[in-house]
């Protein structure tokens, strides 16, 4: 192993994270080199002061009592759907939003094309011909049925 | 946490009494802050149980704990203003255990420095590495980076504070 290669595996070597094959190269490498192992022993000698800072102090009195007190603040039921969305995977819930815009958007397409195709007669049509209420033609004057076929055929025909 | 998943409360406060001593002295050492820590701690737990029904374990629970402190103490320091080296307390931090010697005072300090003028993520390895004792593949997982850039991460941040620490002490 050159210094080179050394040198980018002494902190590994440091942290016991070589493989054995590997740390046998280094050893052998530190053996032969004084530049090497002083980079080592920098890199110790950081490690050793590290150790000198306290040891964090004891968890503050109370602390899962205060976590615990925050749940209830926070956890809101929430309707089934709501729960059942947010159980699935973010790239699932992406892919269905983008699904339902795309579906609206061609929903809406079709729609417009639909109703460019569509004859501008339709709106002008005998609404009893298209509602098939002629059966309804027989009622007598006066009537509750008269006066909504009146009320259909005046609001279609624009006042005729 | 499976049982904490389903709702139940009690599971959920045993976890918590369980693994509120790794959460705490992580959070405290990449804050260095009491305060700060214990809010990012307990936020740890409550992004935990919200998480619960999608938890799937791949590691270990302790791991995953680690993941959440982590990645929630690394937000609140990136968010923080840059801590300048000159601007630190003189004094040493407010727990500090037994007397110590003048000598060893001044000692814990200059590291305490050194390490707290770390960049973010480089603090975080050397905090996980060496007072946590995770290996770099549990470092990576908490940090979600690969165990190449962990061993990166800990050698830029060892050379910055062999550095450091000389130059304090001739300060």
């Amino acid at each position: 192993m050159s210094c080179r290669n050394v040198a980018s595996r002494l902190n590994a070597y440091l942290d016991g994270e070589l493989s054995a094959r590997d740390r046998e190269q280094v050893e052998q490498h530190l053996g032969e080199c004084g530049r090497c192992r002083e980079a080592l022993e920098r890199l110790r000698a950081v490690a050793d002061a590290l150790t000198q800072l306290p040891t964090p102090p004891a968890v503050p009195e109370g602390f899962a009592n205060r976590v615990l007190a925050r749940v209830p603040l926070r956890a809101e039921p929430q309707p089934v759907v709501v729960q059942l969305w947010r159980s699935f995977p973010l790239a699932r819930r992406v892919a269905a939003a983008a699904a339902l815009v795309l579906g609206i958007g061609l929903g809406a397409l079709m729609a417009r094309d639909v109703t460019r195709a569509s004859p501008k007669t339709s709106s002008a049509a005998d609404p009893n011909a298209v509602y098939r209420l002629d059966f309804l033609s027989d009622a007598p004057e006066g009537s509750l049925v008269d006066a909504y076929l009146a009320l259909a055929s005046g609001a279609n025909g624009g006042g005729e | 946490m499976q049982a904490a998943a389903g709702g139940d409360m009690d599971a959920f406060a045993d976890l918590v009494r369980r693994h509120q001593r790794s959460a705490w002295n992580a959070a405290w050492r990449l804050l260095d802050d009491a305060a700060e820590a214990e809010d990012a701690a307990q936020d740890a737990f409550l992004k935990i149980l919200d998480a619960a029904p999608r938890y799937r374990p791949r590691a270990s629970f302790r791991t995953y704990l680690y993941r959440v402190v982590t990645r929630l103490c690394l937000d609140r320091m990136e968010k923080k203003r840059p801590r300048y080296v000159d601007q630190l307390p003189a004094t040493p931090s407010a727990y500090l255990g037994p007397p110590e010697t003048l000598a060893r005072r001044e000692s814990t300090d200059t590291v305490r420095r050194a390490l707290d003028a770390l960049p973010a993520r480089q603090r975080a390895a050397v905090v996980l590495r060496h007072y946590e004792g995770l290996s770099y593949q549990e470092i990576a997982e908490a940090m979600g980076v690969s165990a190449k850039s962990v061993e990166r991460l800990l050698a830029r941040a060892r050379e910055s504070l062999a550095d450091r620490l000389q130059e304090f002490r001739k300060e």
